[in-house]
């Protein structure tokens, strides 16, 4: 199977799709890549190159560069979804969600339920999340936890090349809002992702290791360093398995459920504060309906409830690191 | 010189590039037989045990437990005890640049290609050498031509041989038609036209097994010899209804893997990868489609009727037909032999399900080697 790059996958899947169905339509800031700009358009298309080459396809029509105002962005995106396209609008971080929020949560994601299953909202939210490249407060968080706790959207984190073009494709061929959170992390994570298109379901889990001893529940870009704390453990006889949700909402339920039955010990790795975070939520599943399996008090490892701090020094410590994560799991395993 | 033996990484399946060692069975210093398991190896998909390539005392441990080592690698010598440790150092020097100047020109063991045929893109695999008679291996339903992983290598030191992607599996287009044994075998029997292969040794398993003897049936001049490995469609055969709908219907690998356990006599043979693969063939637009398809008609009596037909036809070919089949294959049942016409050979592999060319490889693989050099 070909390797490819998280970042490729995106920009596979945006094709693939767009040639299918030319209902599909891309709107947001640079995604032409410098349209009314000097420079050549149509070159780069995306800050991080997720959209290269769109324009040069699909043209002015179908790839909208729009003006820096993402309430307008999200606004339009939600009334074209309503009217028969399926835009995929791209919020250059997701950190700018504040300015659009209405259009997304009070709009977007009510429309199904307030006009009683008439209309649909077939439209993806793209954005890049998550922290590591020194950018500073308002260009570093995750803010899933915000979208999940919204009833009508669904919120996707690829954790892995093939996850995410599966994931993109499914989330454009679905009638509901979609967020689909891009890990800037991993953009540059090589994998195996086939040509053709195909779909992951939402709500489906993978089990990215499977063992006995310990339950990791992991999201996005936590998912592949887990899995290396994971691997590195078995050497040391721990036996952990390892659960990438892939969507926060829907949430696959019973897949980590029947883990923790087996397994009876928890560790909940989010890149996100701590409070009202999917570590909390995932903690208070298990101790709502598996109390009875569970061995040892659930653990979570996130970050710190403060913003994302500039400081390189400080923002290393910030998110979960491979030893607060193995620190986590011998302390779970340990406990008697 | 005394005689020195590398210990190798070896190449477990098509897709292993490099493996993990686990645990040194033996330690450095011990007198090893040819053949004995020397250690562990851990690969992506298994951890099995790597015998002894020769004979002699293992005097170095190159790669440790826990180390990554690519396909190929020099991972341990073994030697006489009295070869001097310089010749030693000049052995392993002398491996380490050799591998770095080859480095670059190892070609992948089977080269993929995709080629138009009956109106349609098909994926192939080559291996092996040019000269010869062609093998031609067919796969079975939702399988593709990676199933023949543990069988390639065993036949391309003899015969060159092709491998080829079904209509709707593996990397051919998922495009089936009406799914029927006919419309398989004219774009099987295009395949061949393709590529210039006028006869061939026809292999083919399950499906596959019927595909390549309705090609024999209605082309018979192509067919150099035909070997079905439990085969469909067979006397006294029965497909299994709740295998074919349970694979199309199971969207998880929870859901899925009992089925998968169906086709192998021993259920902790299916790991995660074999799961996961099915998994994501499924999840390829088109596949859905291309599977329900061709379980209708593997499930309804118009091919089977027709194959069963022509089996006395097949069986006056010259060298038969050789039908080799597990008495516990839950998938398309057990052959009965006495209502086969004569000219139709059954080999029986013990302690095997329906994969017996993926369980007792070393076995089927003697018997397909036997059955294309005589």
């Amino acid at each position: 199977m070909p390797k490819k790059t998280y970042l490729q996958a995106i920009n596979e899947a945006m094709r693939s799709e767009m040639r299918r169905d030319e209902r599909v339509i891309v709107i947001g800031e640079d995604v032409a890549g410098g349209q009314g700009s000097s420079g050549e358009v149509g070159g780069v298309g995306s800050v991080f190159g997720q959209m290269q080459g769109l324009y040069k396809e699909f043209g002015a029509e179908r790839v909208i560069d729009t003006p820096i105002s993402e309430s307008a962005i999200m606004g339009a995106a939600a009334g074209a979804a309503l009217t028969g396209l399926r835009p995929v609008a791209e919020l250059m971080f997701v950190d700018f969600v504040g300015v659009c929020f209405d259009q997304i949560y009070n709009q977007a994601a009510k429309f199904r339920y307030m006009f009683g299953g008439h209309a649909t909202t077939p439209m993806v939210i793209r954005a890049a999340a998550g922290a590591g490249f020194r950018a500073a407060a308002q260009h570093s968080q995750t803010l899933h936890p915000l979208f999940t706790m919204i009833p009508g959207l669904k919120v996707v984190m690829p954790s892995n090349p093939y996850d995410a073009k599966g994931l993109l494709i499914e989330a454009i061929r679905d009638d509901d809002p979609v967020i689909f959170l891009e890990s800037k992390a991993l953009y540059g994570m090589e994998g195996d992702v086939p040509d053709e298109a195909y779909r992951i379901p939402f709500g489906e889990a993978n089990v990215a290791r499977e063992g006995d001893d310990i339950t990791l529940v992991a999201f996005g870009a936590m998912v592949p360093r887990t899995l290396a704390v994971a691997v590195a453990l078995a050497k040391h006889g721990i036996d952990a398995e390892v659960i990438d949700p892939r969507t926060t909402s829907p949430l696959d339920e019973e897949t980590i459920l029947e883990s923790i039955r087996r397994t009876g010990r928890l560790v909940v790795i989010d890149e996100s504060p701590p409070r009202c975070s999917m570590a909390a939520d995932i903690a208070a599943l298990v101790a709502e309906k598996a109390f009875g399996s569970l061995k040892a008090p659930i653990l979570k490892v996130t970050c710190p409830h403060t913003p994302v701090p500039f400081s390189p020094v400080l923002e290393d410590a910030y998110v979960p690191t491979a030893g607060r994560i193995e620190e986590a799991i011998r302390a779970v395993l340990a406990y008697s | 010189m005394n005689a020195i033996v590398p210990i190798n990484m070896p190449k477990w399946g098509l897709s292993m590039e490099e493996g993990t060692i686990v645990e040194w069975l033996k330690p450095q210093g011990a007198i090893i037989e040819e053949g004995q398991e020397l250690l562990e190896i851990e690969t992506a998909k298994i951890v099995n045990v790597a015998e002894a390539p020769g004979s002699g005392v293992l005097r170095r441990i190159i790669a440790e437990a826990g180390a990554v080592v690519p396909v190929g690698a020099l991972i341990g010598i073994l030697a006489d005890a009295d070869t001097s440790e310089e010749e030693l150092d000049d052995f392993a020097n002398k491996f380490e640049e050799f591998s770095a100047v080859n480095k670059t020109e190892v070609a992948p063991f089977l080269q993929l290609s995709t080629i138009e045929a009956d109106g349609r893109v098909l994926q192939i695999g080559r291996a092996g050498p040019d000269e010869g008679t062609p093998v031609v291996l067919v796969h079975g339903w939702a399988a593709d031509l990676k199933s023949w992983q543990f069988n390639l290598e065993a036949l391309a030191k003899l015969l060159p041989v092709y491998a080829i992607d079904l209509p709707g599996h593996g990397g051919s287009s998922k495009e089936v038609g009406d799914g029927s044994l006919a419309n398989l075998a004219n774009a099987l029997g295009a395949v061949l036209d393709t590529l210039g292969l006028q006869r061939a040794h026809l292999i083919g398993h399950s499906l596959g097994g019927a595909v390549a003897a309705r090609l024999a049936a209605d082309r018979p001049e192509i067919a150099e010899t035909l070997t079905l490995i439990a085969p469909a469609h067979m006397p006294g055969g029965q497909i299994s209804d709740e295998f074919l709908d349970g694979v199309i219907s199971a969207g998880r690998a929870r859901s899925l893997k009992p089925f998968l356990q169906m086709l192998v006599a021993d259920p902790a043979s299916v790991t995660r990868e074999m799961v996961e693969d099915v998994l994501k063939y499924k999840r390829i637009d088109g596949v859905d489609t291309a599977l329900s398809v061709t379980r209708d008609r593997l499930s309804g009596d118009t091919d089977r009727v027709a194959l069963q037909a022509d089996l006395a036809a097949l069986a006056q070919r010259p060298g038969g037909v050789l039908i080799i089949a597990s008495k516990s294959d839950r998938i398309v049942g057990v052959p009965d032999e006495s209502a086969l016409p004569p000219g139709f050979q059954v080999r029986w592999i013990e302690a095997a399900g329906h994969l017996p060319h993926l369980e007792r490889a070393g076995e089927v693989n003697a018997i397909l080697i036997e059955r294309v050099c005589r």
